[in-house]
């Protein structure tokens, strides 16, 4: 009895832990789109325990590698999308399937990490078209909460979460109602108040953040002095404070931007400009201020009075002011059309390299997680998506895709099965 | 209805000739050489011409000599394909909603449209020749419908193109039900609205019928009032008028549906009366029964790749169409929407990724299928003689993301030409050089 359980056990392990700890994996004979390098025709990327080992030409094939041969195809990294609500949320019309708004002014206690349902069925079929890593957020009023870096790939959250936090969601208080449809409305009296005073918390808060931070450092150093009483909503800021993690900051008209660049500045801290609906009218501006953006209005309609490809060309200007910038997409069920977004940049103007960069190792720069992701190096994360075409491409075939070095079934999602199911489906005629 | 319509129709002409007798009938004779043609029936040209003349597609092929005295196009490097048609909008509508009763048939769109409404310029720039303008879906039967030729710039009656049989549209599931304060509450609810309507309108065709009838003598009269004066004609009724053009087939039904059983409920009201629906609208579930739909010869004009805002939209899957179409059902794919309007040929590439859709008929889905949606396809959709000459001009493969739309062309007119655009590249020299560099207006 004992000795079949240890036998089991043994057979277990081996069956579920040898694959993942120790196989060698080469991807051979393909493109390899690294992004922040040249590309490499029939290069070679081997990879060994979710870590990129090798990447180049002429590399040896270590024995006992499993061999995916990409001959013809194209290695990518996987892309990232942030801002977004995978994860937390799946049919929008219904608030029992949506956790990612939190009521309250000042959430940075709030960790999304606690909403995250691993088995959203959002995440597979939205990984279809090569998006493997994503910042998921939290919203509410001013401060929405703490957001986490997670794979689209794996059993359970703890599995899936990489960092968390990673950064903090902050909307900037607004003077300036700017409604989705129709031009920007002015502010009342009352609207300028509530924003004051809102900034004015919210400045304390820093503030008393900052004290709580150095109090805690304080007690750890020096022996006496005891700890200040724990207080959640500054412990969930002292990263912000320290320039530790970015703040995913919403602004979007032109004052608010001004103004949360002063902020930022006035703080010290790390920030990501998301909305940021006007950024582009003062590229320059948030290009000396070194605060990047994450552009989400490509498919925005412009009005008559600017060019009708505005929106479709804005990226050149962020590119032409020195602005780091990515793409992101705002809702969850569109994950999957962010490469599209990005490639929709390029006719009008923007490079297909820039717009790659921009869904790959520009977030991750942006998040402080390019030591990890964003693009095919040696000692990154192997997030791979090897496919038929440009990864930006709409008709683009993946053929694989990894994840953490985990080869990712693509067929395993609800949209997959249901095609599946009712393709197949058998030749039915009523009986009479 | 046919009395109103036509005097509709000649007060459109007398409008026509009184202000705008020229841009009527201008002969619009277009040469476009050296092009990559996409011609929508499968076949593709490699450095081919188009020879417009009349408004008319009159030469297309390889060897064709430039006529004199025409505009040529030189379209070396880019492609040709036919313009591209929207089957599904509410675009420049004044408002597109009459939902006052669960039947508003009497109601046309036509008598809404704004014609320098922006979004049509928007859809004209990304290559969109043609837009199927619908009534709303908040009620089960809804309005007649209008079909739109983007000639920008063009009055309203211009723009607005022949179009006979016209069209009706109905809405199936969430859309007609939802609020509790009117019927129906549920989908039994929307069948039975429908199973009345159309008794109603039997009736109502009946009573025309027996009344013309009498007229000729081919019955005879009743009793003996109708002996001395004649036949009473029955109460004309609009609502009646446009559902009997439905039941005979004259008027086009689309039919807004998102569930699986919604299409074949629709499909079995079709064969109990009669008629033959022409198109099943969004069709996000209509994977599911795609057999039933070959069956019915209804074309699915669909979203992609659009869908999760409510219940019904939860189950839509983007191999939908690429489904669809391998079981042998007309794909039409649509926006209903003034932004994804600038995108249908995305929509129609992701279909490739999406269930390996043949090339070809990924074209077609917003081209030629869109025309079957609209019975229009002996007009407008394919590249071929005698077809209205609209084109769409793209930079590169129109089905790749990396290419823009750079003319549109209608019957031979070019509407839309980039280069003479404003652009934002433009827009941005211009600020520059007059030292506004900020956008803000000289700041």
């Amino acid at each position: 009895m004992r000795l079949s359980k240890i036998l089991l056990v043994a057979f277990a392990a081996l069956c579920f832990s040898a694959p993942l700890s120790a196989q060698i994996y080469a991807v051979t004979g393909g493109t390899v789109v690294t992004v922040t390098k040249s590309e490499i025709e029939n290069g070679t990327v081997i990879f060994e325990n979710g870590t990129i080992k090798e990447v180049g030409s002429n590399l040896t094939v270590p024995a006992g590698a499993i061999v995916i041969d990409a001959t013809g195809k194209f290695v990518f990294p996987g892309m990232i999308d942030i801002n977004t609500t995978l994860g937390l949320s799946d049919v929008s019309g219904i608030w029992q399937t949506t956790d990612n708004r939190e009521t309250g002014k000042f959430n940075s206690d709030i960790r999304a990490s606690q909403g995250f349902n691993a088995d959203n069925r959002q995440i597979n079929m939205q990984r279809y078209t090569g998006v493997t890593t994503a910042i998921a957020t939290p919203s509410a009023e001013i401060i929405g909460g703490q957001e986490f870096l997670f794979n689209l790939n794996g059993w359970s959250n703890e599995h899936m979460i990489i960092r968390d936090p990673v950064s903090m969601q902050i909307t900037y208080p607004s003077a300036q109602s700017r409604s989705r449809y129709g031009p920007p409305q002015p502010a009342t009296k009352e609207q300028k108040e509530e924003a004051k005073k809102n900034l004015t918390e919210l400045n304390d808060l820093l503030n008393k953040a900052l004290k709580y931070a150095d109090a805690i450092d304080a007690s750890k150093n020096n022996t006496g002095v005891s700890a200040p009483p724990v207080d959640l909503r500054l412990e969930g800021l002292v990263k912000v404070v320290r320039g530790e993690i970015p703040v995913t900051l919403n602004a979007n008209g032109i004052d608010d931007i001004r103004k949360a660049i002063e902020f930022v500045q006035d703080h010290n801290l790390k920030a990501v400009l998301v909305g940021a609906s006007d950024a582009y009218k003062i590229a320059d501006e948030i290009a000396a201020a070194g605060i990047p953006v994450a552009y989400s209005e490509l498919l925005k309609l412009p009005d008559m009075d600017v060019p009708y490809d505005l929106y479709y060309a804005i990226p050149t200007i962020f590119r032409d002011a020195g602005v780091l910038f990515s793409f992101h997409v705002p809702s969850h069920a569109d994950v999957r059309n962010l490469p599209f977004m990005a490639g929709m940049s390029v006719p009008y103007g923007l490079s297909k390299e820039d717009a790659l960069k921009a869904v790959t190792i520009n977030p991750a720069k942006m998040y402080g997680i390019d030591d990890i992701l964003g693009s095919i190096e040696v000692g990154k994360m192997a997030n791979l998506v090897i496919s038929n075409g440009h990864l930006l491409e709409p008709s683009t075939i993946i053929d694989k895709m990894f994840i953490d070095g985990d080869e990712v079934n693509l067929g395993d999602n609800d949209d997959y099965q249901k095609y599946l199911k009712y393709r197949t489906r058998p030749d039915y005629k009523k009986k009479k | 209805m046919r009395t109103i319509f036509s005097i509709q129709r000649i007060t459109i002409v007398v409008a026509c000739l009184l202000f705008s007798a020229f841009p009527l009938f201008a002969q619009s004779d277009l040469f476009i050489t050296n092009a990559h043609i996409i011609t929508g029936t499968g076949e593709e040209i490699d450095n081919g011409s188009i020879y417009i003349k009349d408004g008319k597609i009159l030469a297309i092929g390889k060897d064709i000599a430039q006529p004199k005295d025409v505009t040529v196009v030189d379209a070396k490097g880019q492609w040709a394909m036919p313009g591209i048609i929207d089957e599904h909008s509410h675009m420049a509508m004044e408002s597109f909603n009459e939902a006052t009763s669960q039947n508003s048939a009497m109601v046309d769109i036509t008598d809404v449209v704004r014609h320098d409404d922006y979004s049509l310029y928007r859809a004209l720039a990304s290559g969109v020749t043609t837009v199927h303008g619908f009534h709303g879906s908040a009620n089960v039967i809804g309005g007649r419908d209008e079909v739109i030729k983007i000639k920008w710039g063009r009055d309203r009656e211009t723009i607005i193109i022949e179009n006979n049989p016209e069209g009706l549209k109905f809405a199936l599931g969430e859309n007609p039900i939802r609020g509790d304060s009117r019927y129906p509450n549920s989908r039994m609810g929307i069948e039975h609205i429908l199973r009345n309507e159309f008794i109603r309108a039997q009736e109502y065709k009946k009573a025309w019928e027996t009344y013309e009838a009498k007229k000729s003598g081919k019955i005879k009269p009743s009793n003996s009032y109708e002996k001395k004066f004649g036949p009473v004609a029955p109460k004309y009724d609009m609502q009646m008028e446009t559902l009997v053009g439905v039941l005979k087939d004259e008027i086009r039904s689309h039919i807004h549906a998102y569930s699986a059983q919604e299409m074949t409920m629709f499909s079995r009201i079709g064969r109990e009366f009669g008629f033959h629906p022409t198109s099943y609208e969004h069709v996000l579930e209509g994977y599911k029964v795609a057999d039933e739909l070959a069956e019915a010869g209804t074309v699915s004009s669909m979203f992609v790749d659009f869908w999760n805002y409510k219940v019904e939209a939860s189950n839509a899957i983007p191999f939908g169409a690429a489904l669809l179409n391998e079981k042998g059902v007309k794909v039409a794919i649509h926006s209903d929407s003034d932004d994804r309007v600038r995108r249908l040929q995305l929509d129609a590439a992701k279909t490739i990724r999406y269930g390996n859709m043949p090339r070809d008929e990924a074209f077609r889905t917003i081209t030629y299928n869109a025309a079957l949606g609209m019975r229009l396809e002996e007009r407008i959709g394919l590249l071929k003689v005698g077809m209205d000459g609209d084109v769409a001009i793209f930079d590169g493969d129109p089905l790749s993301v990396f290419s823009k739309c750079v003319k549109t062309i209608i019957e031979g007119e070019i509407f839309f030409d980039r280069d003479k655009a404003m652009t934002t590249e433009k827009w941005i020299k211009e600020a520059k050089k007059a030292n506004k560099i900020s956008f803000e207006g000289g700041k």
